[in-house]
């Protein structure tokens, strides 16, 4: 296309003519039938949009479908907000009712503002393949593959190093680093004996690990800002070109250079290759709520729809691991940031200002750990919420120069982002204030709800399926809200009391649940689910008592309803479900053969694979090695072979055979091999995480909520009922026995 | 009785009489200047001529034409008759009709009572079933100024226990039959300032009392302003009373009937005011006296050798509540108005015009509303926004002891919008209960606001159980509030407003408006003069903002009331008004029906929800040209002019418009005036009006108009929108394909 500077101009003023127009026929007042009209036609509109986007395959028109959803969907919500703004805010009707209703309306309007954001960020996204290597290898560059540590266990570290240390990519090009900040001489020499003994045992291990895999191993005197000064650190005594950066629990797949080093080699002011961060074992939600392997992972929402989006506007950001960073940019940016605990945005942040580009490629390569438990799961919540909020007080991007308004803007939103905790807290209160307290949060009539709420509310479900239902669950992303809202908002109140205060707090993981508990988090909880009940039933008695306000009583009773849902789910939550520590395994497709003692070749298939073990799949008729048996496992795809002992096996009603294996490593070789099995391919990485796309419908969703909270929550309660029971009847009797 | 006790009875007799006229002649002398003992005075012998009889209906005196209805064990009406100081009453004889239940047994009573001294006592006899009663009313209990007339129905059904509130005890009154019929004759009032209340009586039985300003010669301008201020005096002296207004030249014969003020020069009045024994000195004198020939009728004399003088009397002769001095004449030294910028504009207006209005602006007065089954308060708000809101904070009290299914209700146009509990069965009071009015209970234009308590005692009755009606109170404080929000403004002049207003645009402070008359025909003065009194009544004040001119206005004269015959008209009013043979304009005009055979699937309750089935009308604006000869009506029209707005009352010659202004200003008439054009026929009943929804954008500025256009044509605005959106899918590929290749290059 040759477009002249007027064509582009004169396109930018039609279209902001005709978005100026649009916008203006949402705020004009029609009578209520023609409001009625023209939301329903809309969304009959929106929805065939939405249906016929499965079916098309072109890419012109799916982006005009997109377009049109977006442009409906703007429409509907804008007169919804505008409406709210200027003809229901509960001015009149007493203090309570204005504040709350203030809160009220404050909690829409950011909503309406992510939701433009996010239409914006989603307009059109990026999707890259990877750029050849030149065939001359002398021309690839040198990369050092970080692996920061601090106090992990160093089980967690191993096979992070292994399949490091066997990427795919030059040996001598091909430098991998145990950065140890739990090793420092600080640590080391801890005034606490004890500590100081921890900590050089630690360091030994990985000293060890590091020797016997060929890595090297770095450390420092001081543990001076955290992983920043870690990393910034391990840059004095390393030299490549390009750097890989991966937490000790990344475990790297073996074409992670090959996908990404390309990039670099195309565009010299390229700073940034990030990757998505791709998890193996279950975060808390999914582990206590049973959703992992069903639901698709929580993250996937911003690495598979939001990171591709940004790509596009050039606005990707460092996400501390599972990235490539030019060398030389981080010498001109003067390493690693330090101002704020997310070190990742902000050192993004100050080489956009000094012009260089960043890029997302969407391609998992690294197998992570999450958070286990809930308190772990917050403290890494808490960190990224102020860390983000750090950098728009500390280092606001609308002052920085050189970037565009487009990265502005979208640098704002990622702060703006972590106002769905308070957003999320008024809309748990407001049910309460007005079934409880009587408080009018919305003066008007039901009528007008059915006119401007209802179209917007489902132009909202439809929209969101659009764009997240792939990667996420209706009713999931309210779970995950309210699972943050109190903490995170606390911990945003302390940054903006105190900016510079926050801490780097290290996300514990890997962590051995002997038994199951209740999070010591989870009384912020009983009280909100308390009152919230409570305003349950108040609203049905207010229902029976005043005919005059029976539409919005049963309105926001259903609201409330879903509230004590989400609620009891957290309750589900925070019951910390019981998980002897095992190997995260990874679900592998892959043909092998079992041989043991004189019976013949059993072929078999692979289901999958950890670093301890394996499950294999064999046919109906297949013998079966009793447990215990020591069996070679051949891997003709890969020419290799390595022992492993039967330890169960299970026969599904439909006969087929399942058999667990655990690994016998006889040596370094087997060990890389079952390191390259479990966690070598991102193909099957891919494939692994397409599985859990299948989506959900609304109604499937409301009745998995449903399902799930009553009974994960109610399990919470009887657990609560049990515990006081062998404590306070139970225990005290066995006492008295003797 | 012996001669000595017949004698001390005539000496007490005489020294009664002699005591008396002690005390009477002296003041007669100070008050008349008279020196003719009263005792001289022949005593007032009544010409059978002289005496008129009367009849006033119920209906008349509700201003209200439906049954009235006495329910329950207890039920009362109350009727306000007055009675003119300018009468002597002879008789008075009250006359009920209506219907009676016929289940009432003989304690049934119909309590009559004047002034709270019961009167009479009618048995209500339910095998009768029609109430056909005539009785006597003692004139003694009548008293110049409003009377309170109260029914008191006390009914019973059964011997034993009653249920008070059965449904079978009623007395249905017709107020179109029920009347009072009254005989009178005329009586002159003291001829003395302080007495004008009484020469220009709002008490008067006359429907349309005449008003009639004379002068010796043609008015000038100055005597015409001064013509008008006097007719204001006048207008808010019979306060609602409409008056008929009739200019004249001075001729020696006095006008038959009605009262009579007359305007001019010392020179012009000085036979009159030698009998009144004005000084020569006295420069502005402003006199009443009786019309010579007429004791019972009044002359009121304004005289000042300028025009200035003239006016400033004239003005001061307004000012209604100023107590002038019981003396026959009263000279002025000075007089000085404040300035019209300081001047505050009219309740009416500000209630209008502000966003926040008390109900005191609307004319209600804190009351107290007692009783069960008690109708409530009615008033109209004015509301100038296209699909905007109302929220009312309303301060109300409430007596202890009712029940809790106690309400106070609030309708806006018959539509319930709110019901504020009464619940607590302890005193309550709410400082600021707040009732939203959605823009679907609202009107554009004048909306009605009723407040209207259910009232219900604790003891509900019951057979043989107690109905203890005692404590049932409600009190609206005035100073509760209604506020307009949102909505798009009415941005044009609706003769509706003028009806209720005076005014045509909202200012917060009074502008100058003139009053032009477009040439001086004794007509065309009538009928200007006529409207002054109106407006006077409408705004409860002097009209000190309105000068008058003659002639037509030019282009660039601000606001005005533009009054005479439509050939004296400027060009451009005259366009906008229609010709005696035919008329082109803008009328609603009734759409023929879509026919819904398309959708006859969809229920009804679908299709009229999308407004498939054929709408009551559409407003299109249609051009119509028909011959037809509409020389006999009257034209009122708002004209929106961008120099200032003018309200034009027009007509083919000055006697119809004269004709037509009296009908216009008259009961019943007034309030039809609505949107941006009306006509009538001075005989007819009826004031058809064109409604400013048929042009909305002009009404009601861009953004009502679109929403009104919107809203009359639903799919047209979807079509639009989509469109639009349509564009926008069209032209973003192609922003961000320019921007895909200037930012993400193909390696």
């Amino acid at each position: 296309m040759n477009a002249t500077p007027r064509y582009t101009l004169a396109t930018l003023i039609i279209m902001v003519a005709a978005l100026a127009t649009i916008l203006y026929a949402a705020t004009l007042q029609v009578g209520l039938k023609t409001g009625g009209l023209i939301g329903l036609v809309l969304l009959g509109v929106l929805f065939h949009a939405y249906v016929i986007s499965y079916h098309v395959r072109d890419k012109k028109i799916t982006l005009a479908l997109r377009l049109l959803i977006i442009g409906i969907a703007t429409f509907l919500a804008w007169r919804y907000l505008y409406w709210r703004a200027t003809e229901t805010l509960p001015m009149a009707f007493g203090f309570l009712s204005a504040v709350f209703g203030l809160a009220l309306f404050l909690a829409e309007f950011y909503g309406f503002v992510t939701t433009l954001f996010g239409f914006f960020s989603n307009i059109s996204p990026l999707e890259r393949e990877p750029l050849a290597l030149p065939a001359d290898q002398n021309l690839w560059p040198h990369v050092d593959v970080y692996v920061p540590t601090y106090n992990e266990d160093p089980a967690i570290l191993y096979p992070t190093i292994i399949a490091a240390t066997q990427i795919d990519y030059p040996r001598e090009k091909l430098h991998v680093y145990i950065l140890d900040d739990g090793g420092t001489a600080q640590k080391c020499n801890d005034a606490n004996p004890e500590k100081a003994r921890q900590a050089r045992t630690r360091q030994a291990e990985l000293q060890a690990l590091a020797a016997k895999f060929g890595a090297g191993y770095l450390t420092r005197e001081k543990n001076l800002h955290a992983k920043a000064g870690n990393v910034n650190s391990a840059l004095n005594f390393t030299n490549g070109a390009l750097i890989l950066i991966l937490d000790c629990d990344h475990i790297p797949t073996q074409d992670f250079l090959k996908n990404t080093v390309g990039f670099f080699l195309h565009d010299p002011k390229l700073f940034l290759v990030q990757t998505p961060h791709n998890f193996i074992n279950a975060d808390p939600l999914e582990r206590n709520l049973d959703t992992f392997q069903a639901s698709p992972a929580e993250n996937e929402l911003f690495y598979d729809v939001i990171q591709p989006g940004l790509d596009f506007w050039g606005a990707s950001f460092f996400c501390g691991s599972a990235a490539m960073l030019r060398r030389s940019v981080l010498d001109e940016v003067g390493g690693f940031a330090g101002q704020t605990i997310t070190e990742d945005a902000e050192t993004t942040l100050d080489a956009m200002s000094l012009g260089y580009r960043t890029m997302y490629f969407n391609r998992p390569m690294v197998s992570g750990l999450q958070p286990e438990t809930y308190s772990g799961f917050i403290l890494q919540r808490s960190r990224w919420g102020q860390g983000m909020l750090q950098i728009f007080m500390l280092k606001n991007p609308w002052l920085i120069p050189n970037l565009s308004l487009v990265q502005r803007l979208l640098y704002t939103n990622f702060a703006f982002y972590w106002g769905f905790a308070l957003s999320r807290l008024a809309m748990l209160c407001s049910p309460i204030v007005f079934l409880f307290f009587s408080a009018n949060l919305c003066d008007t009539t039901n009528e007008e709800l059915m006119v401007y709420a209802l179209p917007q509310m489902l132009a909202a479900l439809i929209t969101t399926q659009y764009f997240y239902g792939r990667v996420r669950w209706p009713f999931m992303s309210q779970l995950y809200e309210t699972a943050q809202a109190i903490f995170v908002t606390w911990a945003l109140v302390a940054v903006v009391r105190k900016p510079r205060a926050p801490t780097f707090k290290v996300t514990p993981k890997g962590e051995d649940l002997n038994e199951s508990f209740i999070s010591e988090l989870a009384w912020p909880f009983y009280i909100f689910l308390s009152l919230n009940l409570i305003s349950i039933a108040f609203g049905v008695w207010r229902y029976i008592d005043e005919p005059a306000h029976r539409g919005m009583i049963i309105f926001v009773e259903f609201w409330a309803v879903l509230d004590a849902l989400f609620l009891l789910g957290m309750l589900g939550v925070l019951f910390e479900q019981r998980q002897p520590r095992k190997e995260p395994r990874v679900a592998h497709q892959e043909a092998i053969e079992m041989r043991w003692g004189e019976s013949p070749q059993q072929a078999a298939a692979m289901v999958n694979a950890s670093m301890s073990g394996l499950q294999i799949l064999l046919p109906e008729a297949a013998l079966l090695p009793p447990i215990g048996t020591e069996v070679q496992v051949l891997f003709p795809q890969r020419g290799v072979a390595c022992w492993a002992g039967i330890r169960w096996h299970w026969h599904n009603p439909q006969g087929a055979h399942y058999v667990g294996l655990s690994y016998q490593p006889a040596s370094i070789a087997d060990e890389r091999l079952i390191a390259a099995v479990a966690f070598g391919s991102s193909a099957q990485l891919l494939r692994n995480n397409q599985q859990r796309h299948k989506g959900k419908t609304v109604i499937g969703s409301l009745v998995w909520l449903i399902y799930t909270s009553v009974f994960k929550g109610g399990a919470h309660l009887l657990f609560i009922v049990r515990r006081q029971i062998i404590k306070n009847l139970v225990k005290p009797k066995l006492g008295s026995l003797g | 009785m012996n001669r000595w006790m017949l004698l001390a009875v005539l000496m007490g007799m005489a020294n009664t009489w002699a005591l008396q006229m002690s005390a009477e002649i002296p003041q007669r002398v100070t008050r008349t200047s008279s020196l003719v003992p009263p005792f001289l005075l022949k005593p007032l012998k009544v010409n059978p001529a002289n005496i008129e009889s009367t009849e006033l209906t119920f209906a008349e005196l509700f201003a209200e034409h439906d049954m009235a209805s006495l329910h329950g064990s207890d039920a009362s009406l109350s009727i306000t008759l007055p009675v003119s100081a300018r009468r002597n009453l002879h008789t008075a004889q009250l006359s009920l009709r209506g219907t009676l239940s016929n289940v009432l047994i003989a304690p049934s009573q119909l309590v009559v009572s004047v002034n709270e001294q019961v009167i009479g006592q009618l048995h209500l006899n339910g095998n009768a079933s029609k109430l056909n009663v005539d009785m006597p009313v003692p004139v003694g209990a009548l008293k110049p100024g409003y009377n309170r007339i109260r029914l008191q129905a006390i009914q019973h059904y059964g011997e034993g226990c009653e249920t008070p509130l059965a449904p079978e005890l009623w007395t249905q009154l017709d107020l179109e039959k029920s009347h009072f019929t009254l005989t009178s004759s005329a009586r002159s009032t003291p001829l003395l300032l302080d007495n004008l209340n009484q020469v220009f009586d709002k008490t008067t039985w006359l429907k349309r009392p005449e008003l009639h300003v004379l002068t010796h010669q043609a008015p000038t301008l100055g005597q015409l302003q001064a013509m008008s201020a006097v007719v204001q005096g006048v207008a808010l002296r019979y306060e609602y009373v409409p008056i008929k207004v009739f200019t004249e030249r001075y001729q020696e014969v006095w006008p038959a009937q009605g009262q009579v003020v007359l305007l001019g020069t010392r020179a012009e009045l000085a036979p009159w005011l030698a009998e009144l024994n004005v000084p020569s000195t006295e420069t502005a004198v402003l006199a009443v006296r009786a019309l010579p020939g007429d004791a019972t009728r009044n002359l009121v004399l304004l005289a000042a050798d300028d025009e200035a003088q003239l006016l400033r009397l004239a003005q001061v002769f307004a000012l209604h509540e100023l107590p002038l001095p019981n003396l026959a004449w009263v000279s002025l030294a000075k007089f000085d108005l404040p300035k019209l910028a300081n001047l505050p504009a009219v309740t009416a207006v500000r209630a209008a015009a502000q966003t926040v209005i008390p109900l005191q602006a609307l004319g209600y007065k804190t009351q107290t509303l007692r009783g069960f089954d008690v109708a409530g308060e009615s008033m109209n708000f004015w509301n100038d926004r296209w699909q905007g809101r109302v929220q009312m904070r309303v301060h109300l009290a409430y007596a202890a002891g009712m029940s809790p299914q106690s309400a106070m209700n609030v309708l806006v146009n018959n539509v319930l919008v709110g019901s504020i509990p009464l619940n607590d069965d302890k005193v309550g009071q709410y400082h600021d209960y707040s009732v939203s009015v959605p823009s679907t209970a609202l009107n554009a234009g004048w909306n009605k606001l009723e407040l209207k308590p259910v009232l219900i005692p604790l003891a509900q009755g019951g057979k043989c159980s107690p109905f203890f009606l005692g404590n049932l109170a409600v009190t609206v404080y005035d100073d509760s509030t209604l506020e307009r929000l949102g909505g798009s403004s009415l941005d044009e002049p609706d003769l509706s407003l003028f009806a209720h207003t005076g005014e045509v645009s909202l200012s917060l402070s009074p502008e100058p408006l003139t009053l032009a008359l477009l040439d001086n025909d004794v007509d065309t003065l009538s009928a200007g003069l006529t409207l002054v009194a109106k407006l006077t009544q409408v705004q409860k004040r002097p009209l000190w903002h309105v000068s008058l001119a003659l002639g037509a206005p030019d282009e660039q004269a601000g606001a005005a009331w533009v009054v005479g015959k439509k050939s004296l008209l400027p060009a451009a009013a005259q366009s906008h008004l229609v010709a005696s043979t035919h008329y082109a304009l803008p009328l609603p005009v009734a759409s023929a029906p879509l026919g819904n055979s398309a959708y006859t699937w969809l229920s009804p309750a679908w299709r009229d929800f999308f407004e498939l089935t054929p709408p009551a009308a559409q407003h299109t604006r249609a051009t119509v040209e028909l011959s037809a000869d509409l020389s006999e009506q009257v034209f009122a029209m708002a004209y929106a002019r961008r120099a200032g707005d003018w309200t034009v009352f027009s007509a083919e010659t000055p006697a119809l418009l004269a004709h037509g202004i009296d009908t216009l200003t008259g009961f019943g008439h007034w309030g039809q005036l609505n949107g941006k054009l009306a006509f009538w026929h001075p005989e007819d009943s009826v004031v058809h009006t064109i409604p400013v929804e048929v042009t909305p954008i002009s009404a009601f500025g861009l953004r009502g108009g679109l929403g009104i256009f919107a809203s009359q044509h639903p799919w047209f605005a979807l079509f639009a929108l989509l469109l639009l959106i349509a564009v926008l899918v069209w032209l973003i590929p192609r922003l961000l394909k320019l921007y895909r290749v200037r930012r993400h290059p193909a390696p």
